[in-house]
């Protein structure tokens, strides 16, 4: 049989997932994932839509994309919802970029758009960040293919300015721009503004991070209406209903509920911001983050040691076997007794 | 000048149903049925409900990615449905967001242009979708007299660029199958390199006892992939959930394709409590064959074409525009689907809900 797998198939490296152990006494700063319950709103909301999981979903998602309109100024015909950011992503590769059409995006970031490059037969001009791991914007602004940058990137958590991100939409009008900004919300300002001025920009958002809803699977994305149409006709052309209605009415609550958004996000701010500060004092390197992570390194240790070392203390944090980043940790901002819990233990570690 | 894809623009954009509360509002009706979408009218198990509700007593679990393997759902599949004879692991399922989904993985894995997919017309629609959208050919071979699929054109179809065969059974929207003997005679007919699906969304509500027994094939080391679904007589149809049963080799190479996170976590919570409730899936059944009885006996009465169904809807056959009765159907507040032009599909609901169907029929009066 595997002679008749497509050629793409035999290739493909699949995403490995952040490990999720078994057993409640991990500290899990390795899967960016909020430390902080959803809004009670939502678990109101869940409980409500109990009453109705017999019946399929609205394909549309409507009540949901019209909740996020409102939150953004903008009409629900500019919003698209889908099974997770990861999900908008591929039908994004197969409505804009398949079929004869390139897209470039930086060496380091978010490992799935070199997996939907490959899955859908798309050529990727990867571009090198610089020596200090900021994205090198000029190399974006040639109109050559479409684009795909993470803002903050990942792992990096750094941030792109405002007029950096109009800058790439301005100068490749032919070819759509996505900005995925899974992180935004830990200190950047988003670029759905700028989706009246800009008919080729997609902004890519989700609920697993800001908003504490990983478990449901929901993302979406905001643009140009023609962007949203051809994303709604891939994702009819397949499957209508990829959203369930727990997770509808559980993003609806949260999107609606702004003061519990605020308070859970500030919280992960300040408590990043403390934690930045310890680990410069303990000899880190740490980027300067704009997201729910922290990218460090260390002279003293290489960082799988170091990795090692806190998974005996039973603290899990991300590390990457790739070129370029193999001897940098990603930690996740967990909740302040979770981060004071860390930094002894990196002090233990390096003997400090 | 930004342009959609070729593909993209071909397809024809989706006009979805206006939901139930828009059309009561707009014909000033109300407590409308719909048996429109082959739901179960009774709904989940109340377990499934009770499993959320304690879920939910531990907030922070939806801040988590969900178990992107699936294993408690796959385990307990995999107990369920292995027989003493045909023994089956973890490593024989894939979970995802509906069958519906799985569909599409499975054409996405082995199709790409100028590929074929063999299958049947009238069928469940997405197959042809999810083919083209790769760029390879639906090759549609029409149902037989009797309303099942042609199994013996459809595997004189194949060709050598034929990687796929869909067979729906039951058939959506007709609700046959085909039996046991010439599903025997078609898998000796296929090739093995073609990659047989067999969707048995509806296998649950199946009662006829010549129904073929597809995971034989799978024991026997043929490529087949079966297809089956929570939305049906499980009632989940609103958390989107279904599985595939394969070889582990199969499965493997769906995986690739599926995104990691594919079903989410109360979705697997309540298809695992779901599956457990043996108790409201007999209930579910025994419900749906009441339902069929009696609409069988009263479509007898008016002197309505039917045909005898294997699942929980059934396809009628008029003398008149289906879209005529559709409209006037939906100013009684009752909304079915129509499917042909001359041909609709009705879900069989509750027994008032099968009455005010009837009922409806009789006051519109058309054949
Ligand atoms: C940059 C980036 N984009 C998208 C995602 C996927 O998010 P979702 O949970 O919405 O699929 C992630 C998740 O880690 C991410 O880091
Ligand atoms: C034959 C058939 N297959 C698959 C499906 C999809 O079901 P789901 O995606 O809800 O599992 C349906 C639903 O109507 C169907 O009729």
């Amino acid at each position: 049989m595997s002679n008749y797998w497509s050629p793409i198939v035999r290739t493909i490296h699949p995403y490995v997932p952040g490990e999720q152990p078994k057993g409640l006494d991990f500290i899990k700063l390795n899967t960016n994932e909020n430390p902080y319950p959803p809004s009670p709103t939502v678990l109101q909301a869940i409980k409500e839509a109990l009453n109705d999981i017999r019946k399929y979903p609205d394909p549309e998602g409507y009540a949901l994309r019209k909740a996020i309109g409102e939150y953004y100024g903008v009409s629900h015909n500019n919003v698209f919802v889908g099974n997770g950011s990861d999900e908008i992503l591929a039908l994004s590769f197969m409505a804009f970029f398949m079929g004869g059409r390139k897209v470039l995006f930086p060496d380091i970031t978010y490992t799935f758009y070199e997996v939907y490059s490959h899955l859908f037969g798309v050529d990727a001009i990867v571009i090198p960040l610089m020596e200090d791991f900021c994205i090198d914007v000029q190399s974006y602004c040639k109109n050559i293919g479409g684009v795909i940058i993470a803002n903050p990137n990942a792992p990096t958590g750094i941030l792109l300015t405002h007029e950096e991100i109009e800058r790439i939409v301005s100068t490749n009008q032919d070819n759509v721009v996505i900005i995925d900004e899974a992180y935004i919300d830990f200190g950047g300002e988003s670029a759905v503004g700028l989706i009246d001025k800009y008919d080729n920009l997609l902004v890519i958002q989700t609920f697993s991070k800001s908003r504490s809803l990983a478990g449901l699977r929901v993302g979406f994305a905001i643009g140009d209406v023609a962007l949203i149409e051809g994303l709604m006709r891939v994702k009819d052309s397949f499957n209508s209903y990829p959203l369930d209605r727990l997770a509808l009415a559980g993003a609806e609550a949260s999107i609606k509920d702004r003061e519990y958004f605020e308070t859970t996000r500030q919280k992960i701010i300040s408590t990043r911001q403390w934690a930045y500060e310890k680990l410069l004092r303990l000899g880190f390197s740490v980027t300067k983050s704009m997201s729910n992570f922290l990218f460090v390194s260390h002279d003293a240790l290489n960082a799988q040691t170091i990795c090692d070392a806190l998974r005996q203390r039973k603290i899990l944090v991300r590390y990457f076997k790739r070129p370029r980043i193999d001897n940098h940790i990603r930690i996740t901002v967990g909740k302040m007794d979770e981060m004071e819990i860390l930094i002894d233990a990196l002090k233990d570690i390096l003997n400090r | 000048m930004l342009k959609p894809l070729d593909y993209v623009s071909q397809i024809k954009p989706y006009v979805p149903g206006k939901p139930v509360s828009e059309l009561e509002r707009e014909l000033g009706i109300s407590n409308s049925v719909k048996l429109a979408s082959n739901e179960n009218p009774l709904g989940p198990s109340r377990k499934v409900v009770k499993a959320i509700k304690e879920f939910l007593k531990n907030p922070s679990e939806i801040g988590r990615y969900p178990d992107g393997g699936g294993y408690y759902l796959r385990t307990a599949l995999s107990k369920a449905i292995s027989r003493k004879n045909i023994p089956l692991t973890i490593d024989n399922f894939i979970l995802g967001n509906g069958s519906n989904e799985l569909i599409d993985i499975a054409v996405r894995t082995y199709m790409t242009h100028g590929d074929e997919a063999v299958m049947a017309n009238p069928s469940f629609v997405v197959y042809s979708m999810a083919v083209r959208s790769v760029g390879a050919n639906a090759i549609e071979i029409p149902l037989k007299d009797d309303f099942s699929h042609d199994l013996i054109k459809m595997s004189k179809a194949i060709t050598k660029n034929t990687k796929m065969v869909f067979v729906s059974n039951p058939n959506n929207p007709t609700g046959t199958i085909n039996k046991k003997d010439e599903f025997r005679r078609f898998m000796t007919d296929v090739p093995d390199d073609v990659l047989v699906v067999v969707d048995e969304a509806y296998y649950e509500y199946v009662t006829d006892k010549d129904y073929p027994d597809t995971l034989k094939y799978l024991a026997k080391g043929r490529n087949i992939l079966i297809l089956r679904t929570f939305s049906k007589a499980y009632g989940l149809a609103g958390l989107r959930i279904g599985y595939g049963i394969s070889k582990p080799e199969i499965i493997t190479e769906m995986n690739k394709i599926r995104e990691p996170f594919n079903t989410n976590t109360p979705s697997q919570i309540c298809a695992l409590t779901a599956l457990k409730d043996k108790a409201h899936l007999k209930k579910s059944i025994k419900l749906n064959e009441e339902g069929k009885v009696y609409m069988y006996s009263e479509l007898d009465a008016l002197g309505i074409k039917y045909i005898p169904s294997q699942t929980n809807f059934i396809y009628i056959m008029l003398q008149s525009s289906s879209f005529d009765l559709y409209n006037a159907l939906l100013k009684e507040g009752v909304i079915i689907r129509p499917v042909g032009p001359k041909e609709i599909r009705v879900t069989i609901g509750l027994k008032e809900e099968n009455q005010r169907f009837i009922d409806a029929l009789k006051k519109v009066g058309i054949k």
